[in-house]
C-alpha cells in the first residue's frame, strides 16, 4: 500500500534549490502517436490495419505482416506484470537523484510486451492497468497502475513524477471575480492544495460571491490584475516562488463577430485580458517556475489555460473572441516548448459555452463552473496537456480530426 | 586454429514472454555434432557478456549446465584461467567495457590467442579447444541474433 504523502516542511531559504534535470526524452515521429494520446490521457498504441496486431514499441511497419498501414488506436489497457526490476544505480543524471526506481515487463491482454515504469503497488504476477503519461522532458512513457486500484495510490513518488497533482501545492488562481475563478479555488482546496492564492483586482469592489470565497479553506486573496503589467510583477516578486500551479481564470467574453462590431475597443479589452495577460503572467511567473520544477513534493508543476474550444476554429457569433483564444492557444504552445526545461507542463483546457452571463442566450449544453474545475483538476492529477470538457468541445475536437473544412462551414451556420 | 563448429540464429523464440534462452537452444544438439565433441572436452569459453546474467544464459543454452542451473553451475566452479572453468579469459567485456559491434570479436580473438599460445594475460594451461559465443541485436526487450563457434588447436 502507498504512503500517503506527509506536507513537505517550510523550505529553509538557505537551501539551494535543485536545478530540474530531464530524463532523455528522444522518440521517433511515429512514437508521438503515444505522445498524442498522453497528452489526453488515452491508451493508445498501434493497430496493425491489415492483421490487427497491436504494436509497441512503435514501428513504421507491422511485424507480423509487414503492413505500413499501423495507425493509433484506443487499446484496452489492462494486463499482466510479468517481471519486476529495481534500478539501484545509473548513470543518468534524472534518474540517478531519484533512485531506487522500479520498471517491469507487462503482458498486455491486447497482445504485445512493454516495458514500462512501476507504480510502488504494482507487484509480479498480478493484474495491472497501463496508462500512457509525458515525463518530465515531455516525452511519452508507460506506467502500470496496480488493478484494481489500493489506497494512497495517487501519492506513489514514481507516478508524482508524471503527474501536476495539486495536493500539498500551492496555487494561483489569477481571477476570483468570476464564476469560473469562484469554482477554481473551491475545487484546488477540495484537492487538498496547501494554499489557493485568489487574485483579484481591486479587491475594495464587491461581487457576487466574495463571501463564499473567502470562507473556502486556505484562499488567500491577493492583488492581482493581469491588465496591469506592475500588478503582475508586484505579485510574481510576491508570492512568484511558492506558486507550483497557475490556473489564469481571467476571462473577457463578449459575443460579435468582426465585420458588425464597431470599432476596436472591445477586442483590445479582449486582446489585453486574454492574450497580453497571458504574456504578463508568463513573463513574470514562467522563469520561476521553470527554476522550481524540482523543488520536492511541492515543486513547480503545471500553467493551465483555460481555452474557449473555438480557439481551434472560429465561431462566428463569437467570432472576435475566437480570434483572441487562437493568440491565447499559439502562445501556450511556445510556453510549453519554453517551461519544459523545468519539467513544467502546460495544461490547455478547451470547453464550449460555460453556463455564465456572457452565453445567457446560447443554448445547452453548456458547461457549468463547477464542472470546468473538476474538470482541471482531474486533468492535474493524471498529468494531462490537453483536455476537452464538455460535449461542445469533444465534438468539436472530434469532427476538426476528420474535417476542418467541413467544420468552418458548420460553425458558420 | 581450425574450425570445428558454428551456429547462427536470429529471432528464436519470440513468443516467449520474457527471454530466457537464445537462438543457441535450437541449434545446440547440431552445434556439438558437428564439432564432434561435447561441452565436458571444452577447455576455455568466451561468452558475450553485457551482463553476467546474459553470460550464464549461454552456459545453459550452450550445454554446460541445465536450463535454471547455471546459478548452481557457478557457485560449484572457479571461472578463473587457472579453475574448473575457464571463462572469458581476457576478463570479458565486463572488464575492458562493450566496444560496440567491435565486441563481439573480443572473445574471438581472445579464444585464438590462447589456442595458439600467445594470450596477453594468463595462459588457460595445455588449451585445446575452445568455444566463442556471441549475443545481440537488442530489439526493445531482448536480443535477437546468436551465434556460437567451437575452434580447436591445430594439431
Amino acid at each position: 500500500m502507498t504512503k500517503p504523502l506527509s506536507p513537505p516542511k517550510r523550505k529553509d531559504p538557505l537551501r539551494r534549490t535543485r536545478t530540474p534535470l530531464s530524463p532523455a526524452g528522444v522518440r521517433s515521429r511515429a512514437a508521438h502517436g503515444l505522445t498524442a494520446a498522453a497528452a489526453e490521457g488515452r491508451f493508445a498504441l498501434q493497430v496493425c490495419s491489415e492483421c490487427a496486431t497491436v504494436l509497441y514499441p512503435p514501428r513504421d511497419a507491422c511485424p507480423a505482416c509487414l503492413s505500413p498501414r499501423v495507425p493509433y488506436r484506443d487499446v484496452d489497457d489492462r494486463g499482466v506484470l510479468l517481471a519486476e526490476t529495481t534500478v539501484r544505480v545509473s548513470t543518468d543524471s534524472y534518474f540517478r537523484e531519484r533512485l531506487p526506481w522500479r520498471i517491469g515487463t507487462i503482458k498486455l491482454d491486447a497482445g504485445p510486451l512493454l516495458v514500462a515504469h512501476l507504480h510502488g503497488d504494482a507487484r509480479e504476477g498480478a493484474r495491472v492497468r497501463l496508462a500512457l503519461k509525458l515525463d518530465k522532458s515531455g516525452a511519452p512513457v508507460v506506467f502500470a497502475m496496480p488493478d484494481p486500484p489500493t489506497e494512497n495510490m495517487q501519492d506513489d513518488l514514481q507516478l508524482r513524477e508524471l503527474t501536476c497533482d495539486p495536493k500539498f501545492r500551492r496555487v494561483l488562481i489569477t481571477d476570483g471575480r468570476t464564476a469560473v475563478g469562484q469554482a477554481m479555488a473551491k475545487a484546488f482546496s477540495d484537492a487538498g492544495a496547501a494554499i489557493v492564492f485568489v487574485g483579484l483586482a481591486d479587491p475594495w469592489k464587491p461581487f457576487p460571491g466574495m463571501n463564499e470565497l473567502r470562507a473556502v479553506e486556505r484562499v488567500e486573496i491577493v492583488p492581482l490584475d493581469v491588465t496591469d503589467t506592475e500588478s503582475v510583477s508586484e505579485q510574481a516578486q510576491q508570492n512568484g516562488g511558492r506558486i507550483d500551479i497557475l490556473v489564469n481564470t481571467a476571462e473577457h467574453t463578449r459575443p460579435g463577430g468582426i465585420v458588425d462590431r464597431q470599432g476596436l475597443t472591445t477586442a483590445r479589452s479582449e486582446i489585453d485580458v486574454r492574450y497580453l495577460g497571458l504574456l504578463r503572467l508568463a513573463q513574470a511567473f514562467g522563469p520561476v517556475m521553470r527554476a522550481r520544477g524540482a523543488d520536492g513534493v511541492n515543486s513547480a508543476t503545471g500553467f493551465v489555460n483555460l481555452l474557449s474550444v473555438y480557439a481551434l476554429m472560429n465561431w462566428p457569433p463569437y467570432g472576435a473572441h475566437a480570434a483572441a483564444e487562437a493568440a491565447c492557444l499559439s502562445a501556450s504552445q511556445a510556453m510549453r516548448a519554453e517551461l519544459r526545461p523545468g519539467g513544467v507542463k502546460v495544461l490547455n483546457v478547451f470547453f464550449g459555452p460555460l453556463e455564465t452571463e456572457w452565453f445567457q442566450a446560447v443554448p445547452p449544453p453548456k458547461v457549468t463552473p463547477q464542472a470546468l474545475a473538476r474538470a482541471v483538476v482531474d486533468a492535474l492529477r493524471g498529468g494531462l496537456e490537453d483536455v476537452f470538457v464538455g460535449d461542445v468541445a469533444q465534438d468539436v475536437r472530434a469532427r476538426l480530426a476528420v474535417d476542418p473544412k467541413a467544420l468552418e462551414r458548420e460553425l458558420a451556420g | 586454429v581450425r574450425l570445428l563448429a558454428t551456429i547462427e540464429r536470429h529471432n528464436a523464440f519470440a513468443e516467449d514472454p520474457i527471454q530466457v534462452r537464445g537462438g543457441w537452444a535450437q541449434d545446440i544438439e547440431e552445434f556439438w555434432a558437428m564439432a564432434g565433441l561435447g561441452p565436458d572436452d571444452v577447455d576455455l569459453l568466451e561468452t558475450y557478456d553485457d551482463y553476467p546474467v546474459i553470460a550464464m544464459m549461454q552456459f545453459e543454452d550452450l550445454g554446460f549446465c541445465r536450463k535454471g542451473e547455471a546459478p548452481e553451475f557457478v557457485r560449484s566452479h572457479s571461472l578463473t584461467n587457472d579453475g574448473s572453468f575457464p571463462h572469458n579469459t581476457s576478463g570479458g567485456q565486463l572488464s575492458v567495457g562493450q566496444a560496440g559491434a567491435a565486441g563481439g570479436y573480443l572473445g574471438l580473438v581472445e579464444a585464438m590467442r590462447q589456442l595458439i599460445g600467445v594470450p596477453l594475460g594468463s595462459a588457460v594451461a595445455d588449451a585445446k579447444v575452445a568455444v566463442v559465443s556471441g549475443f545481440g541485436m537488442i530489439n526493445f526487450d531482448r536480443g535477437l541474433a546468436s551465434g556460437a563457434a567451437a575452434l580447436a588447436k591445430a594439431a
